[in-house]
């Protein structure tokens, strides 16, 4: 069990990783490498911090995604980011996906690898979808398991994504921030934070999110991940908001990562944007946007700080209520 | 688990197949906000509605023949039918022409079922290993001796694909850009080496010996008994320029004299 024993926090110190990975990407933003921009972004490396890639559209044998891809990782970290392994399937674990994904690791040497708290397939059937699971001793100790399984195949750690939400089950007694909490604990993985998901997963199944901040690991965090979402409002005044990845990040949930990065810290960040794909220098244009958030959010926690370590400014202390 | 594991079986089938919501409620809490049928629709949605959308996008020259509605009202029967077993979509659809094949409502498009093939063939050479094309010149550096005893082996990307409608130029005309090209759905069979020599997919048309020679050397023959069999097919084929047109066409991945 290799990976059991290590400290959470190792995961997002580069001076601590295993030799034989890339150091993890600076604590800047990056964006979704997308075929149609791979031409662009080769010819005008455009200032991002990292490209990160679904595993599966790289699980061919050879051709121009592979070229692409060898040839941006002279200039970016890659970031493999699967969405098939089912880590939450109550069927066996698909072997054969992730001797897959293991091909993909060793091709792309990334920096970052996740995949999701979620199941997708069942019996062999994929379902194209992140589904979340029932939170209970069982599910934890089963996911425990499978993410260990994986590490063990990959021969790293690997960041664990909470998913977004439109049902809640009936018997799921764990809170979904503890459920990540405990697999950190028990397999040394990290934790990618979807903000996103979890704006989301407020909205939709009333998940609180500050509670749900203060309840992660901050050291086992390494990723952050951000996206636009569709609220489908119904006619009797309900709303849901869907996960499409298909638009720009709206201002609630830049004020949910502000919030995360404060209590957190900054970490690698993806705007990820998978539908309706828009021309390259809209994803440049929402990463430095992250950047810029993200810088706001450490400087108010480095004045706060500042502030209540001078004995010379009660007003502070009294504002701040400290 | 068994309790989380028949869940997810049922759900798995309402994903598909639209029925059953009520087997799952069951293990499901309302929290208030829109009904659960409209929370599981989503689900149903990006199952259905996502695969139909990949399914497409690997056969854009179908779903542009038959319209985009059509396409993905037949998409998900066909998904119903062959739900996909790879988490990767790369390669999803294998099935789908021969789902054309049967399916009733494109009966009136006979030659859709091979332009689906040829998409497959398409999106095999675009992902399969890449290859070292043999150079021409390599057939002069051989013991003339022994050439029938050759064996010439395919690129990882070749597929051979004959039709009795001309699917190349169906399938050219319905590109972005498509150059002006009268298509004759009655102007005789095709004979297609589908292959990528370099990082682009290529559409060569073949004479039916030399199709038959490929299809020899394909199978591990040697060039003489693949000569046979193009003789076989077409006695009119010409070794020496059919080979040339081969290896200039960068058609072959290695050879061996045993």
């Amino acid at each position: 069990m290799p990976f059991r024993t290590a400290h959470a926090t190792a995961l997002v110190r580069p001076t601590d990783r295993a030799a034989d990975h890339p150091a993890p990407p600076p604590a800047l933003a990056g964006i979704g490498l997308k075929a149609r921009h791979a031409a662009l972004l080769l010819d005008s490396r455009p200032p991002v911090a990292f490209l990160e890639i679904h595993a599966e559209n790289y699980m061919g044998a050879g051709g121009p995604p592979h070229r692409w891809l060898a040839a941006l990782r002279e200039h970016y970290p890659v970031s493999v980011h699967g969405v098939g392994l089912s880590l939450g399937g109550a069927t066996p674990l698909d072997e054969d996906h992730l001797e897959a994904l293991a091909r993909v690791v060793e091709r792309s040497r990334p920096a970052l690898v996740s995949e999701h708290l979620a199941w997708s397939q069942s019996d062999g059937v994929h379902l194209n979808d992140l589904l979340p699971i029932p939170y209970t001793p069982a599910t934890l100790a089963h996911v425990a398991a499978r993410i260990d399984r994986v590490q063990e195949r990959l021969r790293r750690p690997i960041l664990i994504e909470n998913p977004s939400a439109y049902i809640r089950y009936a018997d799921s007694p764990i809170p979904e921030a503890e459920f990540l909490a405990e697999l950190t604990r028990r397999t040394g993985c990290g934790i990618l934070l979807d903000v996103n998901n979890l704006f989301v997963c407020a909205h939709n199944i009333g998940t609180d999110p500050l509670a749900y901040l203060d309840t992660l690991p901050a050291g086992a965090v390494g990723e952050y991940h951000l996206a636009g979402h569709h609220h489908r409002q119904f006619p009797d005044g309900t709303s849901l908001r869907i996960d499409d990845h298909g638009s720009r990040v709206i201002p609630e949930v830049w004020a949910l990562y502000r919030a995360a990065v404060a209590r957190i810290g900054a970490r690698p960040t993806l705007i990820e944007w998978d539908s309706d794909i828009p021309p390259l220098d809209v994803l440049c244009d929402e990463a430095a946007r992250a950047d810029a958030e993200a810088a706001t959010a450490e400087t108010a926690i480095t004045e706060t700080k500042e502030a209540l370590a001078t004995p010379t400014s009660p007003e502070v202390r009294d504002a701040v209520g400290a | 688990m068994r309790s989380v594991r028949e869940f997810q079986t049922r759900m798995r089938d309402f994903a598909f197949d639209a029925d059953g919501r009520g087997a799952l409620a069951g293990a499901l809490t309302d929290c208030g906000g829109p009904p659960m049928a409209d929370r599981l629709s989503i689900h149903r949605n990006t199952t259905m509605l996502g695969l139909a959308g990949a399914l497409g996008d690997a056969f854009p020259v179908v779903r542009r023949l038959v319209g985009e509605l059509f396409f993905d009202r037949m998409a998900q029967d066909f998904l119903r039918a062959h739900p996909p077993r790879r988490a990767s979509l790369l390669t999803i659809g294998a099935e789908f022409p021969a789902f054309l094949t049967g399916y009733a409502p494109v009966r009136e498009l006979p030659y859709l079922s091979d332009v689906a093939r040829l998409e497959c063939a398409w999106t095999h050479a675009y992902h399969a290993a890449d290859g070292e094309p043999l150079l021409p010149q390599i057939l002069a550096t051989l013991d003339p001796e022994r050439l029938g005893e050759l064996r010439l082996s395919p690129l990882p990307s070749q597929r051979l694909l004959a039709s009795a409608y001309p699917v190349d130029a169906i399938w050219r005309s319905n590109q972005d850009a498509a150059p002006d090209e009268e298509i004759r759905l009655d102007s005789g069979p095709v004979h297609l080496l589908v292959h990528r020599p370099e990082m682009a997919v290529v559409f060569h048309p073949l004479s039916r010996g030399a199709f038959s020679f490929l299809m020899a050397l394909a199978a591990q023959q040697s060039l003489a008994a693949a000569w046979d069999s193009a003789l076989a097919t077409d006695p009119d084929f010409d070794l020496a320029s059919e080979l040339a047109a081969l290896l200039t066409a960068r058609a072959f991945g290695g050879y061996r004299l045993p």
